[in-house]
């Protein structure tokens, strides 16, 4: 991925924000914080599994921010340092009990986690704010002299952290690790046999996905200085699965496609004269619906030249082991 | 707790349950035959209260024929969404459910297009308006003709799936399909069939509750998940234990809701939910 | 090495194994036959821990293994070949071997994420490994093919270079001749003959073409109805009357 083209785009997005376009910055930090979130459920997704609990973590992160800069006067880094650790930890049991089930009862599973954490944001007022949430948080406290007083600020902090996402994918591409997950769908019985220990393995992946949503969440809480149960719904989640799955599975930088094509397509609906907001949900509705139908392999797909050897997630039943 | 809290909650989870057992059992059928879980079925369940409220106060037709138009309308529906997108996914569970979402949103947003944002109402015929007392319990119209219309409909089907011929084609196709193939029974027309039944079904109960609840785009969501629990809880794929199932969620709902706000309702709700995906996948009675 | 001790295995009602014993000795290739449905695979399951006996345990080299899970199994020496899902499909003969050895060498998580130079000294022992895998079963041609385009038999060769990247002691296999015609099925005659002698590696097949099983195994043990009906050698089976009238009473159903 070294050639010239490649760069120019690298160092247009680096420099971008001195173009002084706010609207079009603050997209692409969204842009970057979506990336992240969704390059997690990317990583579960190609161990076989669904998780619909992604954008839970994604507030558990943002809530644990809050609270802790909030009410705890906190510095904001080490408050982002427990956030994704405390997700992580919430991952790691929720993962240890619902990993020995797969396919559609953990997708399942994960979407009643998704519902009950958020219903608990909405009943413990005293800890979460209830439906109101928890506004008022401050933006970090400046570190290495930068302030973040503009949004330029956010927006090198939200390209950091989509960098180190994406090295950390990078990595795990690579890795023995993260080629034997995506063996798990289909052959977890044979995967076993030469030695995988496939419920561990599961729930490292499991708990790194879950952990990249935190991190976001962590950086939702400082660039809009809010959090609310309703930013963090299910619907949030299904946006997420899209994203993913327009951009294609195979490679991460398909779901770097499937972000930002889509979030900008949603932007520039906005544009659209007469604009309601329900058209955005319905855009990805009918999106999704046209990419399973036509294009199940992704945008990635399209130039027909990634070797044939990425793993396609082609999501037929599983098969068991055939009896006598 | 005292007597009255007591009867008065079991009314109430009776109705819930009713309802929910109405639209987990279409859900349930659905995955029986074409082994695939309709996360959207919820929405078919909304399109037949805002159906009814089209019919009736737009259209003008009298309530109970709005009531059997709704219903077939969704159940049409119901028949042309198997046609275009899921027949092709018969079998492919997982697809099913990311097709499904897709499907969620693609129909939420629609009916709040075509029949706008605020919650529309539907006011109950005169038959239904006023309230039944037994000694001080108090049940209201409205509901106890939920209770009757669904007590009814599942009465219906049951005869339907238990003595008839197509009941009983569609018996087998749930058992073997292959087997059932074998003997001259069209898949196709049984899934068609189904999925049409499980539509009207969920149209039934999305026009009861319509009467009684104002309707927004959003008002499938509950009895989806709810109907999840049920048929997770009794089994995916077994029809009785989609009944042991609904009272369990109905008792639930209905009691917890009494004593404790509807937050900690869902929540109890959810949990169990939870427990028997990772304790009992197969639920009480089923076979995965 | 293999000790089957008194291992029974209930679903439900139905046995599926009932009482079976046998002694698996590392020198000499062995057979278990037996008609559809007698518990051949289901055996192999309890072996490699997919499921749990309901009485009885397997010894290997004097441990009791019963119970272990089916990775554990991987790792203490016992390989497997499956009869379906036996490959990684969408990948090419190369990474299937490349997947396959997996835990020799192991590489810890941290190691393998960063890259340290241990874990690049590792990947080069795998290269290694490929390639003598490839040249073993005769897959060098075929080593940039997706192992879903294999020709038949070649796939169920890639099967057993998958158990062979475990390092085992011991191999089941299960039906490597299945689909085989006569050439194929020679040749992988050879090649199980070469893998047993040249590498000292015990073996346990299952197989139904009666050719393959008295060519190749000193020692035959079969199974029907889930019960160990009889042992010994290939001349012994041949003639034995008790399996004789299990095979043909099955031949009589398929005549009808």
């Amino acid at each position: 991925m070294k050639s010239v083209p490649w760069v120019i785009l690298l160092v247009g997005i680096v420099l971008f924000p001195l173009t002084g376009d706010i609207h079009w910055t603050r997209v692409l930090i969204e842009i970057f914080m979506w990336i992240t979130v969704s390059l997690g459920f990317r990583l579960i997704l190609t161990a076989g599994q669904i998780n619909l609990a992604q954008i839970a973590f994604m507030g558990l992160g943002g809530y644990a921010v809050a609270i802790l800069t909030t009410k705890l006067g906190l510095n904001y880094w080490p408050s982002l340092l427990i956030a994704v650790g405390s997700t992580a930890v919430f991952a790691l049991g929720i993962g240890y009990i619902s990993l020995r089930t797969k396919g559609i009862h953990f997708a399942l599973a994960t979407f009643a986690v998704a519902e009950i954490v958020r219903l608990i944001w909405i009943e413990w007022k005293s800890l979460f704010g209830g439906v109101g949430g928890i506004p008022n948080i401050p933006p970090p406290n400046s570190v290495l002299g930068i302030q973040f007083g503009n949004v330029i600020s956010y927006y090198y902090f939200a390209f950091i952290m989509v960098i180190f996402s994406m090295a950390v994918m990078y990595r795990i591409e690579r890795s023995r690790f993260g080629m034997a997950l995506l063996i798990f769908e289909h052959t977890e019985d044979l995967a076993q046999s030469v030695g995988i220990d496939c419920f561990r393995y599961k729930n490292i992946a499991f708990v790194i996905g879950s952990s990249f949503a935190g991190l976001a969440g962590g950086f939702f809480a400082a660039f809009f200085h809010y959090v609310g149960s309703e930013d963090f719904t299910i619907h949030q989640t299904f946006y997420v699965l899209i994203y993913v799955l327009t951009g294609g599975i195979q490679s991460f930088y398909g779901t770097l496609l499937g972000v930002s094509s889509l979030i900008i397509c949603l932007k520039m609906i906005h544009h659209i004269p007469g604009f309601n907001p329900v058209w955005e949900p319905l855009f990805l509705g009918c999106t999704l619906l046209a990419v399973m139908k036509f294009l199940p392999g992704g945008l990635i797909s399209l130039p027909g030249r990634l070797s044939l050897e990425r793993f396609k997630l082609d999501l037929k039943r599983g098969e068991r082991i055939a009896g006598d | 707790m005292n007597s009255f809290l007591f009867y008065q909650s079991l009314v109430n989870s009776l109705v819930l349950a009713m309802i929910i057992i109405l639209v987990a059992l279409g859900l349930n059928l659905v995955f029986g035959i074409m082994n695939i879980v309709n996360l959207a079925h919820g929405e078919l369940y909304m399109l037949g209260a805002y159906s009814l409220w089209w019919f009736h106060i737009k259209a003008e037709v009298p309530y109970f024929t709005g009531l059997i138009l709704a219903v077939l309308a969704v159940g049409i529906f119901a028949v042309l969404l198997e046609k275009l997108v899921f027949k092709s996914l018969r079998g492919q569970t997982l697809a099913g459910l990311l097709v499904s979402i897709g499907l969620i949103l693609a129909l939420q947003t629609s009916a709040i297009l075509l029949f706008g944002e605020q919650p529309r109402g539907v006011p109950a015929p005169e038959i239904l308006k006023g309230v039944i007392r037994v000694s001080n319990i108090s049940i209201s119209k409205e509901r106890f003709a939920v209770i009757i219309v669904c007590s009814i409909c599942l009465f219906l089907v049951y005869l339907f799936i238990n003595r008839s011929r197509i009941g009983k084609a569609v018996q087998a196709v749930a058992q073997d399909p292959d087997a059932a193939a074998l003997q001259g029974i069209s898949i196709d027309f049984i899934s068609t069939l189904v999925m049409g039944l499980g539509g009207g079904m969920a149209a039934v109960a999305g026009c009861l509750m319509g009467t009684i609840n104002p309707i927004t785009s959003t008002v499938g969501a509950q009895p989806l998940l709810e109907a999840l629990v049920v048929i997770v809880l009794g089994g995916l794929g077994s029809i009785p234990g989609t009944i042991v199932g609904g009272m369990i969620i109905g008792l639930t709902k209905g009691f917890v809701g009494t004593f404790f706000t509807n937050t900690i309702a869902s929540i109890s709700v959810y949990s169990i939910l939870f427990i028997f995906l990772i304790v009992r996948p197969a639920g009480i009675f089923g076979r995965d | 090495m293999l000790e089957i001790r008194g291992i029974t295995k209930l679903f439900g009602g139905l046995a599926a194994l009932r009482e079976v014993s046998a002694l698996v000795e590392r020198e000499k290739i062995f057979g278990l036959i037996g008609p559809n449905g007698a518990g051949k695979t289901t055996l192999f399951n309890v072996i490699t821990g997919f499921y749990r006996p309901t009485q009885g345990e397997i010894i290997y080299n004097s441990k009791n293994i019963t119970g272990l899970k089916p990775f554990e199994v991987a790792t203490i020496g016992i390989g497997r070949t499956y009869q379906q899902n036996n490959l990684f499909y969408e990948f090419t003969v190369e990474r299937n071997i490349f997947l396959a050895s997996h835990m020799r060498p192991k590489s810890g998580i941290v190691e393998d994420l960063v890259g340290t130079s241990s874990a690049k000294k590792k990947r080069e022992v795998i290269e290694h490994k490929i390639e003598e895998i490839l040249t073993l079963l005769e897959l060098t041609s075929f080593r940039n093919e997706l192992a879903k385009n294999l020709p038949h038999g070649f796939q169920r060769m890639l099967g057993i270079g998958i158990a062979l990247a475990t390092e085992p002691e011991l191999l089941l296999l299960d039906e490597p001749f299945s689909g085989m015609n006569a050439a194929e099925t020679e040749s992988m005659m050879g090649h199980i003959k070469r893998i047993h002698k040249e590498k000292s590696i015990g073996v346990l097949l299952v197989e139904h073409d009666m050719k393959a099983v008295m060519g190749l195994c000193e020692r035959i043990i079969v199974l029907n109805f889930g019960e160990k009906i009889a042992e010994g050698s290939a001349e012994e089976i041949r003639e034995n009357p008790i399996v004789i009238e299990a095979y043909l009473g099955v031949e009589d159903v398929v005549q009808y």
